[in-house]
């Protein structure tokens, strides 16, 4: 692709990133951050890309350390982003069951 | 169009930025599954095989794997190991990751170009096709330097985002790391960004990128993101985590223009977007704008705040009698902290509150936006133990409703009802919408400390009249509330 065709993709790809989390409830902050930091774990790819092309020791030495610090990134973040988002489901799952729904003293008026 | 090897490699790497995407979609709606986690995942799986597929990767298959096995495999024993109250220090430890590890890929990449470049004007000077080598080496130059202006920016961001979430990290592990400001500290970090400016100018115009200049430049760099979060306050580091993994999002994008992957560049860019945008909700939901957060002139006034701490006295209160407080009150507001998340008491908190609404007692929990370490935190912990949605309130809501509660329960809460925070002395505070719980009929605070939360400024509402301190650990205050509460009538 042409230098242009990538600014085109990271422009649009932007704007759609705004517009997939715009609305996002403040109880989600925590989960979407972590989600964010698995997503930048794709550098894990790139990584590879350059490691595979690598030929000397300094580049071979680089490209090793990228690769092993972005499989943790990967790993851990899945990790933490799964664990995360399992506690609302439970939460929900208990919400169904018959809940004390109306003793909320400061509540809505 | 040809249905070949790379047909099938592109298609790969178009379905793992949809699954990306989709990914994200599913995490920031109301109704969040697991099911976005997993299609994240996918997605990162997908990319992953297409680069193990790509034709071009022949070399270093072994170290590659074997650096994927140690990375992947060392995280798991830290990430089980702190609990889920402290994820997003977690978070702080990924975004540092993704950082750096972007920044070392460009930084090959840099090293890659200038032996290409190097040997491109060896060829020139061959006899053969001189004029051709010319040209080509003229029309190569262009998109060439534009890909060094990438890489260096992309060791720039990713190095930022590296450096400056070890010190989010740390200062949200070692409970004594504190901000920082040291005199001559805007000298200093001007000296440093001239730095980085000059290398990075260097290194995108010239041909060959010395292994020496080029760490340099990354140590600056690394330096840099240092000096930007050291001087910031503790309750301001949801903005920093998320302002870092907006830096690590840049860095990825930056890099996916580098070596020309389209998935890479997309999911850098929501990355960034996300981030961004949760950086921009997460400042508003403290109150607080973004520039003062960064530029922390405020906060100089936090020493003359703290002074007189110590000499705060505080009303305490035993079990018992905060047992009949409670049992005997109509409405009681629980207001959890980051106490309640470190003293892991949030399930024996919910059978506390069990205990009082079988005893007919209206029981709220408001929770504060910046509660705990990320917005959520207290969420989170509340789901987990299995408290419904409707019992949760919002702080605004609370407090006009605050002077209808008789007993506001404070379990492990500090700044976010620190009333310093309206006024002017409140120091790294000052402005943060707070819980006004002194309004309350009576108050209860559990507490571990000694009254000064994480953003160092001592709390009047500790030795108001009409608050009673419950002191020690949470989770043990909580249990001889339940077994207080059982005794009664």
């Amino acid at each position: 692709m042409s230098g242009f065709d990538l600014l085109y993709l990271a422009g649009l790809a932007t704007i759609t990133g705004y517009l997939l989390v715009g609305q996002v409830p403040s109880v989600l902050h925590t989960s979407l951050l972590a989600a964010a930091s698995l997503v930048h774990g794709v550098v894990l790819a790139g990584a590879i890309v350059v490691l595979a092309g690598a030929d000397s020791l300094l580049p071979r030495l680089l490209g090793g350390l990228a690769v092993a610090l972005a499989s943790a990134n990967v790993v851990g973040g899945f990790l933490v982003t799964d664990r995360l988002l399992s506690l609302f489901e439970r939460g929900k799952r208990r919400r169904t069951a018959p809940a004390s729904a109306d003793t909320d003293p400061a509540g809505e008026a | 169009m040809r249905l070949d090897a790379l047909f099938l490699l592109e298609l790969g790497g178009f379905l793992a930025a949809i699954c990306l995407i989709a990914g994200l979609r599913r995490i920031s709606t109301p109704r969040a599954t697991r099911r976005g986690g997993w299609l994240i995942a996918l997605g990162l799986l997908l990319t992953l095989a297409v680069a193990f597929a790509h034709p071009a990767l022949g070399r270093n298959l072994g170290l590659i794997l074997a650096a994927m096995l140690v990375g992947g495999l060392a995280i798991v024993v830290p990430v089980r190991r702190v609990p889920v109250a402290d994820s997003s220090r977690l978070i702080a430890l990924f975004n540092a990751m993704g950082g750096a590890a972007a920044a070392l890929v460009a930084s090959v990449q840099l090293m890659a170009a200038s032996a290409e470049q190097a040997a491109a004007v060896v060829r020139s000077d061959s006899l053969r096709a001189y004029d051709q080598g010319t040209y080509d080496g003229v029309a190569a130059a262009l998109p060439a330097f534009g890909s060094n202006v990438a890489s260096v920016l992309a060791l720039l961001c990713g190095a930022i985002a590296a450096g400056g979430s070890l010190v989010a990290y740390r200062r949200m592990s070692v409970s004594g790391s504190v901000a920082r400001r040291f005199e001559k500290r805007q000298t200093a970090y001007i000296a440093n960004a001239a730095v980085v400016l000059l290398l990075g100018l260097v290194l995108a115009v010239s041909p060959t990128a010395h292994p020496i200049l080029l760490a340099v430049f990354a140590a600056a760099s690394l330096s840099f993101g240092i000096g930007m979060s050291l001087p910031i306050a503790r309750t301001d580091m949801p903005v920093l985590i998320a302002l870092y993994n907006a830096f690590a999002g840049l860095a990825v994008l930056l890099d996916g223009m580098v070596i020309d992957s389209p998935t890479m560049i997309i999911a850098g860019s929501l990355v960034f977007a996300a981030a961004s945008l949760l950086m921009r909700l997460t400042a508003r939901s403290m109150n607080r704008r973004l520039g003062d957060v960064m530029y922390s002139g405020w906060g100089l006034t936090s020493d003359a705040a703290t002074e007189g701490a110590s000499a705060d006295r505080v009303n305490p209160i035993d079990a018992a009698e905060a047992a009949i407080a409670l049992g005997y009150a109509a409405r009681v507001l629980v207001i959890p902290g980051y106490g309640m998340a470190v003293s892991r008491s949030h399930h024996k908190l919910r059978e506390l509150v069990q205990l009082l609404e079988e005893r007919g007692v209206e029981v709220a929990f408001v929770l504060h936006p910046v509660a705990g370490r990320l917005p959520g935190h207290m969420n989170v912990l509340l789901a987990e133990a299995g408290v419904s949605y409707q019992q949760i309130v919002e702080a605004s809501d609370a407090n006009a409703q605050m002077s209808q509660v008789d007993v506001a329960l404070v379990v492990g809460a500090d700044d976010i009802v620190n009333p310093a925070a309206r006024g002017s002395d409140g120091g790294d505070l000052t402005g943060l919408a707070v819980i006004e719980a002194e309004r309350a009929e009576r108050v209860i605070v559990l507490r571990r400390g000694d009254g000064i939360g994480h953003a160092g400024i001592s709390n009047p509402l500790m030795s108001a009249d009409n608050v009673r301190v419950m002191a020690g650990d949470a989770l043990a205050s909580v249990q001889s509330l339940i077994a207080q509460v059982k005794q009664l009538d």
